[in-house]
């Protein structure tokens, strides 16, 4: 195993703090950078780190457990477990999805990202997923 | 002298170098407490900058660096802070002009999703090696609980000389020790607390390095404090442990300076920072990296801090006063009141014998009695003694001041003249016994007789030892003194009483080494050379604490010979364990005066120089334990007063 990937967030964004430290560990739970047994660090580090309220960390990592990533039984750890397969995501979630991705992509043609890099880089993307 | 200034160079050349190295140690992006692009961090504004705070403050340093070895030494204090606040002016001046070339502040913060089991438990670890030691040296102490002396010297003066006293307890043996233990886990605790309060960053070894380190000199210092009632170590042992620790601390604090200083600047915001303090009440990090100088500084929004500051600001006082108790021991003035002082049976009041330059401070204890009361002036023994002649825990002017006048008797102590005005005392080379101990004692006949309450025909003269010695010269100037009483009083020249004292200093157990013979005989060489003072060797050395006057003055004096010729009531009194004034002087007195109608002997099987009672042989070390006046000897010189 490498060493343990980071995450950042801007504490200038508008997203909400716990949104960026979800998003941010997603991207690794799915990227495969962070496997089935490892163990995150404790709320109160992560938020002592990150300088933001342990609350946040804490409802970051409950949302992380209800996705099926985390499992915080274990007293105060959070560990990473195998999600197993999973199936389509329900029709509710869809358009949810399809708006968000349209956004970045829009974003992306506004700043001048040609549309042949923006379909390349979606498709390494989506082909780097291992779960 | 010279040990004061040198123990004081060690730190100040410390603080000097580190004052200098100030603007050099925060993160290599910042120039005083700014982020600023390297460009201006290395180029020639960044030089400039640097350049002149170091010239601006060189001046200051060299000149504390000088005065470190001839300033006063009341003005010590000043070569470290007058670089210290120049050094602040210079930062502050240095940063308010380091602020236009600044960064605009970045907003990301990282963190990694590693897990970090182990480090902390791991880097305690370095707190273990001086915490080992001491409980080592508590260890060694338990085990040899029954070798360490009952009372043991814990202090000395800046000539090695004991000055402070620790007793055989709990407290006393193994205070030290607990008090070193206390200072390491408390830096231990302390370095936990700022760790689990801060973000992980470059500053961690550091920190360590700044908490850690010192228990590396605490450890070994308070082992060795705490190892005294077995050893008392030679002064070389901390010059050795200074020497060896200080450099090693530089290497260490300039390797960690080194590895802390590359690493990216902690992200604060800006809005935050009010000067170099930090309020954020989002940010749960409770210390977070300093803008200012280096290291890390804490989070005032949260709570915990302020309890934390409170917490060590509380803590450090204590351990300052508890260790300078500790560490100084009891300064042996632990006198109480003996049996036979009865308080409600006196009073006391502060009087002032003789008038002008070398009027005295003295205390007079007065019994409560309708009818006029006798009088006694105590007359201190040889060396610059107090009213009470304190020696260690022993006061025993002070007995019999209460002694007697727990019987009726009004006593007049007063503090020595060689005491009260030592350093004016020991220019005068001119100086007699009559300038030392008898125109006071004179003078304080005379107070005393004017005393209200005191009957003025019965005022009497106690001398101790050299006071004993000078019983006849002071009688013989204060006729109006009712009688003499000569305790533990010479009747030999005084050099002839100190070679004896020194050679039976030598005759004591473990006494008779081969530098003790030395000693003596240089000693004796020493009292030869005052025999052979002749008149017109006024102008030579002092032998022996005193000029050659004051020997010379004393040649025709013999208290037997003058003695004889006194009518008035004399009572003489000897300790037959005195090493210091023998029983050899008692027989002289005996042989003459044995027949006198007017003179009262008396000797004490029991009685030490000081009239305290003890066993075996008397030695040095016996004053060291508080002991009273017999009540066997004060009730004599009580019924003997009273009866004339």
């Amino acid at each position: 195993m490498g060493p343990a990937p980071w995450i950042g967030i801007d504490l200038g964004s508008p997203v909400p703090a716990g949104r960026q430290i979800v998003d941010a560990i997603r991207t690794h739970l799915v990227e495969g950078e962070l496997a089935p047994g490892d163990v995150l660090p404790s709320v109160r580090r992560l938020a002592m780190e990150l300088g933001v309220h342990f609350n946040t960390v804490a409802q970051a990592y409950r949302q992380l457990a209800e996705e099926g990533w985390l499992d915080l039984k274990h007293g105060r750890r959070a560990i990473v477990i195998g999600r197993g397969a999973v199936g389509d995501a329900g029709a509710d979630k869809i358009p949810y999805f399809h708006r968000r991705l349209r956004e970045m992509v829009a974003e992306m043609r506004a700043h001048g990202v040609a549309p042949d890099s923006i379909a390349a880089e979606l498709r390494l993307f989506a082909e780097r997923l291992k779960s | 002298m010279i040990g004061i200034r040198l123990l004081l160079l060690f730190p100040l050349v410390l603080i000097l170098v580190l004052l200098h190295a100030l603007p050099l140690l925060p993160k290599r992006s910042r120039l005083f407490g700014v982020d600023v692009p390297r460009e201006v961090r290395y180029g020639s504004e960044g030089g400039r900058l640097l350049r002149g705070y170091h010239v601006r403050l060189l001046p200051f340093s060299i000149m504390a660096f000088l005065a470190a070895w001839w300033a006063p030494v009341a003005w010590l204090w000043l070569t470290v802070a007058s670089p210290a606040i120049a050094a602040l002016w210079l930062l502050y001046r240095s940063h308010a002009y380091a602020v236009r070339f600044a960064l605009p502040a970045p907003s990301t913060r990282e963190a990694s999703l590693g897990g970090d089991a182990g480090g902390l438990a791991r880097r305690l670890l370095w707190f273990a090696p001086p915490l080992a030691l001491v409980t080592a040296a508590a260890l060694y102490l338990y085990l040899n609980w029954s070798r360490i002396p009952e009372r043991f010297a814990s202090h000395f003066d800046s000539h090695g000389n004991a000055n402070g006293w620790a007793f055989k307890s709990v407290r006393g043996s193994f205070g030290p020790l607990a008090l070193g233990a206390a200072i390491i886990l408390f830096s231990m605790a302390l370095y936990m607390v700022m760790e689990l309060g801060s973000r992980r960053g470059t500053q961690r070894p550091a920190m360590l390095a700044c908490l850690a380190a010192p228990g590396y000199l605490v450890g070994p210092i308070f082992a060795i404090f705490g190892l005294l009632p077995m050893f008392v170590p030679p002064v070389w042992v901390f010059v050795l442990l200074l020497g060896a620790y200080l450099p090693g601390l530089i290497v260490l604090l300039v390797r960690v300076v080194a590895t802390s200083v590359g690493g990216p600047s902690e992200v604060t915001p800006d809005s935050c920072w009010h000067g170099s303090f930090y309020y954020n009440p989002q940010d749960p990090a409770l210390f977070v990296d300093g803008r200012t100088g280096f290291g890390l500084t804490a989070n005032f929004a949260r709570r915990l801090v302020w309890l934390l500051l409170a917490i060590i600001a509380l803590v450090t006082v204590g351990l300052l006063l508890l260790g300078s108790k500790v560490l100084m021991g009891a300064p042996l003035q632990d006198w109480r009141p003996p049996a036979y002082s009865k308080p409600d049976a006196f009073s006391e009041r502060a009087v002032t014998v003789g008038t002008g330059e070398w009027k005295l401070p003295g205390t007079l204890t007065v019994p409560r009695s309708r009818t006029p009361v006798p009088g006694v002036v105590l007359i201190h023994g040889s060396g610059p003694e107090d009213r009470d002649e304190t020696i260690f825990g022993n006061k025993p002017f002070r007995d019999l001041a209460e002694g007697l006048a727990s019987q009726g008797i009004a006593v007049l102590r007063y503090e020595k003249r060689t005491k009260e005005y030592g350093a004016k005392m020991a220019q005068m080379r001119n100086l007699t016994v009559q300038d030392e101990t008898v125109a006071d004692a004179v003078a304080a006949v005379t107070l005393l007789r004017t005393q209200p309450g005191i009957d003025p025909k019965r005022v009497f003269l106690l001398g101790h030892s050299l006071g004993g010695y000078l019983m006849p010269m002071m009688l013989a100037q204060a006729p109006e003194a009712a009688g003499g009483i000569v305790v533990a009083g010479t009747a030999r020249p005084l050099e002839d009483v100190m070679l004896d004292q020194f050679e039976y200093a030598g005759s004591l157990p473990g006494g008779d080494t081969p530098e003790a013979r030395k000693q003596i005989d240089e000693l004796r060489k020493l009292l030869l050379s005052v025999k052979a003072l002749q008149p017109g060797h006024e102008d030579g050395p002092a032998i022996l604490g005193a000029w050659p006057h004051y020997w010379l003055d004393l040649r025709g004096y013999d208290p037997i010979v003058q003695a004889a010729k006194i009518t008035r009531p004399l009572l003489i009194l000897q300790g037959e364990r005195d090493y210091q004034v023998t029983m050899k002087d008692f027989a002289i007195w005996t042989t003459a005066l044995g027949g006198h109608s007017n003179v009262t002997l008396k000797s004490y099987p029991a009685l030490n120089h000081l009239f305290v009672e003890g066993q075996g042989k008397s030695m040095p070390a016996e004053y060291m334990t508080p002991g009273h006046v017999s009540s066997e000897a004060i009730g004599d010189i009580a019924g003997w007063v009273l009866a004339h």
